[in-house]
């Protein structure tokens, strides 16, 4: 009995050590697919959703580049 | 649940992007305040309509100078407004990614993201302006090609090389719209004797300002305050005046993209001459610039399509994919 709880608490300890390494470096593959996830989030048909939102822009008021800070009157 | 925003905090404007919905505000980054109490009276628009009507006690300030935070408090609380009117509550805390100049300062990008989160943000990350420009104005950034960007904005000019996702060469001076309009106010204060306001000298920049000559041009009329009598007074001032006025800055402008086109790698330097560059932000519009940097760079030069909103759709389009473009972000690449 106690040889098949060893047993049982051995594996836990195999399965845990190998989740936690295989976690911990990232295989070379890893930061290849991100690079190329970031690339696909830039292209052009990844951006067109966004850009759609736009004309959200033109029922708004056309505002003036820039105003004046602190009341300045010239003097 | 939250949407998670995107926020481009312009020296002159600002602009929200909301995750799903896009653009939901755009409004001058002006907050009234009484002088007295410190109590916020209005923001944006409202604000910028107090401007010159107020009773001495309220003032209207704009907290961002130079791209940079010069009222880390009033900031705060301007930003608090804003979240809390594109219903940002206690309850809903977005992710939000903010638009900053890539010359920022270690102090001053800590100033940005505390301001941030202070003000309700769950996480803000910060995003350089001519990233989110050129994402914005939908240059083939993906690509292994250069793309340049010249972003002017109210207090600062940037220029970045970017390709394959990422900045290549980038250079940035703390000059923008606003150092044009104060050139006007002091040319005509120096040689015609006459006081104008910064809302006269912006108007004066947007009626015959030039960076280069440009056909039909015409003189513009301009009443102030005579300096010596101390009573209304109106001249004549010529586009070739105001051209002299603020060739300073405009010079500076170009200088700083030339000094990029320097920094960038041979290999893209080719792309340049095939592609152009392009020119976003407010002080883009400034009749003449685009011809001035073509002329003194030997480089085309294209007006973006949405030069005022660009920077901000870009930021729009990291928050829409945040986890894909997580290696945007300032932080991530320290």
């Amino acid at each position: 009995m106690v040889y098949v709880l060893l047993a049982v608490v051995a594996i836990c300890v195999v399965v845990f050590a190998v989740l936690a390494t295989s976690r911990r470096t990232p295989s070379s593959n890893d930061s290849v697919a991100d690079f190329q996830r970031h690339l696909n989030a830039l292209s052009p048909e990844a951006r067109r959703h966004t850009v759609e939102n736009y004309p959200d822009m033109k029922s708004m008021e056309t505002l003036p580049i820039e105003e004046t800070e602190e009341l300045d009157d010239g003097t | 649940m939250a949407r998670d925003l995107a926020i481009d905090l312009g020296t002159a404007n600002t602009l929200v992007y909301m995750k799903g919905r896009g653009i939901v505000l755009n409004e001058p980054s002006v907050i009234a305040l009484n002088r007295q109490t410190g109590e916020v009276l209005a923001t944006g628009h409202e604000a910028w309509h107090m401007i010159g009507r107020t009773p001495g006690y309220i003032v209207a300030v704009r907290p961002l100078r130079g791209g940079a935070i010069t009222d880390f408090d009033v900031t705060e609380r301007m930003i608090r407004l804003l979240l809390q009117r594109v219903g940002v509550s206690r309850f809903t805390r977005p992710k939000v990614v903010i638009c900053v100049p890539s010359a920022i300062t270690e102090v001053e990008r800590r100033a940005v993201t505390d301001a941030a989160r202070r003000a309700g943000a769950a996480d803000a990350q910060l995003i350089e302006q001519p990233m989110a420009a050129a994402i914005g104005a939908q240059l083939p950034i993906d690509e292994p090609v250069g793309n340049m960007v010249i972003d002017i904005g109210g207090g600062t000019s940037e220029t970045a090389v970017i390709s394959l996702g990422g900045i290549v060469a980038l250079e940035a001076v703390r000059v923008g719209s606003f150092d044009i309009d104060n050139a006007i106010q002091n040319y005509v204060r120096r040689e015609h004797g006459i006081a104008i306001g910064e809302r006269t000298a912006e108007e004066i920049k947007v009626a015959i300002g030039s960076a280069a000559q440009t056909p039909d041009e015409v003189d513009a009329e301009v009443s102030g305050r005579d300096l010596m009598m101390g009573l209304p007074k109106t001249v004549v001032l010529t586009p070739e005046e105001i051209r002299y006025a603020i060739d300073d800055v405009v010079s500076q402008i170009v200088q700083s993209v030339v000094r990029c086109l320097a920094k960038a790698p041979a290999e893209l330097a080719q792309d340049f001459l095939t592609r152009g560059m392009y020119l976003v932000g407010g002080g883009g519009l400034l009749r003449g610039l685009a011809e001035r940097i073509e002329t003194e760079t030997q480089v085309p030069v294209r007006m973006s399509q949405m030069p005022l909103e660009a920077v901000v759709l870009g930021a729009g389009h990291c928050v829409e994919n945040f986890s894909a473009l997580r290696g945007m972000f300032m932080d991530a690449r320290r």
